[in-house]
């Protein structure tokens, strides 16, 4: 133990010598941080240089942005939660191999995950299975719930990849859909055309050429003007040789399909989905359902953001 | 050749930035041309230094892109703040200058307390840059391993499906056994390649294509999650192929002595590979200088040096290496053996020249040798070669002085005598005024700095019964190198066959075909006085600092 006169008075006071405790983590700036302010992301405290490069790997990888997917991963990655593939859902088929959907879509939506065993953009829906995946009872709440649910429906098979916990709420899916749509894909001086994508959406094919793509036949076309498209394969056999200066655009469904989960959710209010999680329902007289008052949830939700928010009605 | 003309080129490090310098001599100068001009021997100094700020230069180039910035910068450190009232002890010297005492630090490692070092010299260089290892731990972590693509033929190649990339990161190809390294076509040379397509660890897909120059492990530029096929061109049919995670399978590594290659390859650099012999293991150093890759390829000139350096422990007797490994961003070389990880500096051995002692200046005789550098059960071939055939020694006595500083008389067949008895050999021919020119051939038995002497006795022709001797000396180095530190491996990690470092820093063992994790811990921490607060660079559960 050292003693310290201290000047002016007449007293002796003792100072410790020895402390004890557990230190403080205090990030050091690196070349990282450089690369990080470039891109607008921060070191989070105690982050080594390993992690940090994940997530600013990450940066070009889940772009971030306004609009839902941008958002969700913005703020997802500024947490250091980072996106990872984890569902993996493929189209069961017959014992011939051929597809039992016949043009099947999957979407993930805000409170429900919908397998279509039929999608035309013509209007005709067929619905395989709908599975609600919002509250703590629906069937799909839980990653593998949902799994064994997907499984069950008649077209459609999942699994479940990566390291993600199979425990995993299904409300940490990324919000995606099955269908992509190419708008603009070119069509070679060749009467039979193998198109980028397999599974294409029956009814969404248009062609430029309209008089050498002017009817869809079953079979073999054999006339001027005839076309036959084999959806599953993504095949179109012509009568009349294409131009080659022409394309098509189309629907395709993109199987197997690789759903995301990130930690971070994001739930718009003029969502008609999510709004069927926050309304009671009503039925008008015309047999349309609307949205009644609130329940517990929505009410609880709309009271929150009245106090953090000023909102104007009717503006 | 002088009596110390001979020796610098082979056993003092010249600079490759030497040349360069030199380069900037008119060309007429004898300076730019000869290795060992008095000019180059005057730059090779400040060269080595330049080296140095070289090597931050490249390390600064590759820091602009994000996924080649060296993992190993210091990215964090634990603070621990001294008590309110607390300050550093201080003690006064002879002078009345005060300084601070360094304090005594203890951390809790595995729940007991034990006294930690302060880094070197007390600044974030020796506590995060050239520390050395002070712990070793296993961690849990390990996997049952297996190449991406195990050794095969090339033909087998295409029947091959890739298997799982265990640790993601640069992948490691190794190419055997190809013969032919260019086709010609009509208007292009085609080389041979090796395309990697997959997802790498971005998570985006990519194909990599890979050239390859030579026989020897190349790797990638980026870094792989999982890959999906793997096809080559222009490789022979029976050269052989290895993928790894790790590159566990390789011979040889590539010591870039923090050199940019060009495409053309001329500087200089060198490739490392290991020699187990009964009696020890010997790193070889093969240098490369002014050459391009089909030099080196075709193992005809170019090559400069070939150092076999014989690895000790601290004791000096020699370890049974199983494996090595270059540390990533440092000077150091990871060395294991069944019990140990050794920590060598990657600079060449130099010999301890102070050992020779001066010989007679105006001494008859030279001895030299074809070579300076040997290895141990080498023959080292020793010749004398007459200078004033004036004046023959009537008598002469050989001596060899061993690293250990043991004396010995040689016979003229190289056998020892004990330096007790009288070894002086009588030259026959004196009479007749002739001197046989004598070699001796000395079997190398240990490593270090060898010392021949040669004494030479005359008789004055001008006075009768006034002997005198002159003695020649030569030295003779079998390069050696011993370790910074020695770390005892835990139990986990004993008898590994083989050890690597991931694209995190993270040094892998592997035996019995699985993988482990060993965690290197650097028990350091520095004291900084003036902002009262020492920082360490592990995670410790509770400190303990005594000022």
């Amino acid at each position: 133990m050292t003693t310290h006169k201290l000047l002016g008075f007449s007293f002796y006071i003792e100072l410790p010598n020895e402390i004890s405790g557990k230190p403080q983590v205090q990030n050091i700036t690196n070349k990282f941080d450089l690369h990080g302010s470039l891109v607008s992301l921060r070191r989070i405290t105690g982050e080594t240089n390993q992690e940090y490069r994940n997530r600013l790997w990450d940066v070009n990888v889940h772009p971030s942005g306004s609009l839902y997917e941008g958002v969700v991963n913005g703020i997802a990655r500024a947490l250091g939660m980072l996106r990872e593939q984890s569902l993996y859902i493929n189209l069961k088929t017959t014992s011939s191999g051929e597809a039992v959907a016949l043009s099947p879509r999957v979407d993930f939506l805000a409170n429900r995950v919908v397998l279509y065993s039929d999608w035309r953009p013509n209007g005709i829906e067929i619905i395989d299975k709908e599975i609600r995946t919002y509250k703590l009872g629906d069937p799909g709440y839980y990653l593998d719930d949902l799994i064994m649910e997907i499984n069950e429906s008649d077209c459609f098979h999942a699994e479940l990849i990566g390291a993600v916990r199979p425990n995993t709420i299904s409300n940490t899916l990324v919000r995606t859909t099955s269908n992509a749509i190419v708008r603009d894909e070119y069509i070679r001086t060749d009467k039979l055309t193998q198109l980028e994508h397999l599974y294409i959406v029956k009814d969404s094919v248009t062609f430029l050429e309209k008089n050498i793509f002017q009817t869809e036949v079953e079979n073999e076309p054999e006339a001027d003007g005839e076309y036959m498209i084999d959806y599953r394969k993504g095949e179109i056999q012509c009568y009349t040789l294409p131009s080659g200066l022409s394309s098509c655009s189309y629907y395709a469904a993109i199987f197997p399909m690789r759903v995301d989960t990130v930690p971070v959710q994001i739930f718009t209010l003029q969502d008609d989905d999510f709004q069927d999680e926050l309304f009671n329902k009503k039925e008008l007289d015309s047999g349309v359902l609307v949205n009644a008052l609130p329940n517990t949830e929505g009410s609880e939700i709309y009271h929150q953001l009245f106090k953090e928010t000023e909102v104007f009605w009717g503006e | 050749m002088t009596k110390l003309g001979a020796w610098p080129q082979d056993i003092y490090y010249l600079s490759w930035m030497t040349q360069r310098l030199a380069n900037r001599a008119p060309e007429w100068t004898h300076g730019r041309k000869w290795s060992w001009s008095v000019m180059q021997q005057l730059l090779n100094p400040i060269a080595r230094d330049l080296e140095r700020v070289h090597k931050g230069l490249v390390e600064e180039r590759n820091n602009t892109f994000m996924s080649a910035t060296n993992i190993d910068l210091l990215d964090r450190l634990y603070r621990m703040n001294l008590g309110v009232g607390m300050t550093f002890d201080t003690t006064t010297q002879d002078d009345g200058v005060d300084i601070y005492k360094i304090p005594t630090v203890y951390a809790t490692i595995d729940d007991v307390e034990k006294e930690i070092t302060i880094a070197h010299k007390n600044d974030i260089e020796s506590l995060a840059y050239t520390a050395l290892p002070s712990r070793i731990e296993s961690s849990t972590e390990s996997y049952s391993y297996s190449e991406v693509i195990p050794r095969i033929t090339i033909s087998d190649l295409k029947d091959t499906t890739p298997n799982e990339v265990l640790i993601p990161g640069h992948l490691y190809i190794t190419i055997r056994n190809n013969t032919t390294w260019e086709y010609r076509g009509r208007n292009k040379i085609f080389y041979p390649k090796v395309y990697i397509k997959g997802t790498t660890r971005k998570g985006t897909s990519h194909e990599e294509a890979i050239p390859i120059r030579y026989n020897g492990t190349f790797k990638t530029i980026y870094q792989w999650e999982l890959v999906e096929e793997v096809f080559v061109s222009y490789l022979d049919d029976n050269a052989e192929i290895t993928i790894e995670t790790l590159p566990l399978d390789r011979d040889m590594q590539l010591d870039l002595q923090n050199l940019i290659i060009p495409a053309s390859g001329d500087e200089s650099w060198r490739f490392l590979t290991f020699r187990p012999a009964s009696w020890g293991t010997t790193l070889i150093a093969k240098h490369f200088v002014q050459s391009d890759l089909d030099v080196v390829r075709m193992g005809f000139d170019g090559l400069d040096r070939a150092y076999e350096i014989e690895l000790q422990d601290t004791d000096g007797s020699s370890i049974y290496a199983r494996a090595f490994v270059i540390k990533p961003n440092s000077d150091y070389t990871f060395v294991i053996d069944d019990e140990n990880l050794y920590v060598y500096t990657t600079k060449i051995p130099y010999p301890d020249l102070t050992v020779l002692e001066q010989e007679s200046p105006d001494t008859k005789m030279n001895i030299y040798s074809d070579r300076w550098l040997y290895a141990k059960e080498d023959i080292a071939v020793i010749k004398t070669d007459i200078l004033d055939v004036t004046s023959i020694p009537w008598q002469f006595r050989w001596t060899l002085r061993e690293p250990d500083g043991s004396e010995y008389y040689l016979k003229t067949d190289g056998s020892r005598w004990p330096t007790t008895i009288d070894a002086w050999v009588g030259n026959d021919l004196w009479e007749r005024g002739v001197w046989n020119e004598q070699r001796l051939e000395l079997l190398v038995e240990k490593a270090g700095v060898h010392i021949v002497t040669l004494e030479c006795l005359y008789s004055d022709s001008q006075e009768p019964n006034k002997d005198y001797t002159l003695t020649t000396r030569f030295l003779y180095y079998v390069p050696v190198a011993t370790p910074e530190t020695v770390l005892a491996l835990p139990e986990e990690l004993k008898h590994s066959d083989a050890i690597s470092f991931d694209a995190d820093g993270q040094l892998w063992f592997y035996k019995d075909n699985c993988i482990y994790l060993g965690n290197v811990a650097y028990d350091y921490f520095l004291a900084d006085y003036e902002k009262r607060a020492i920082w360490l660079r592990e995670d410790y559960t509770s400190v303990r600092v005594v000022v």
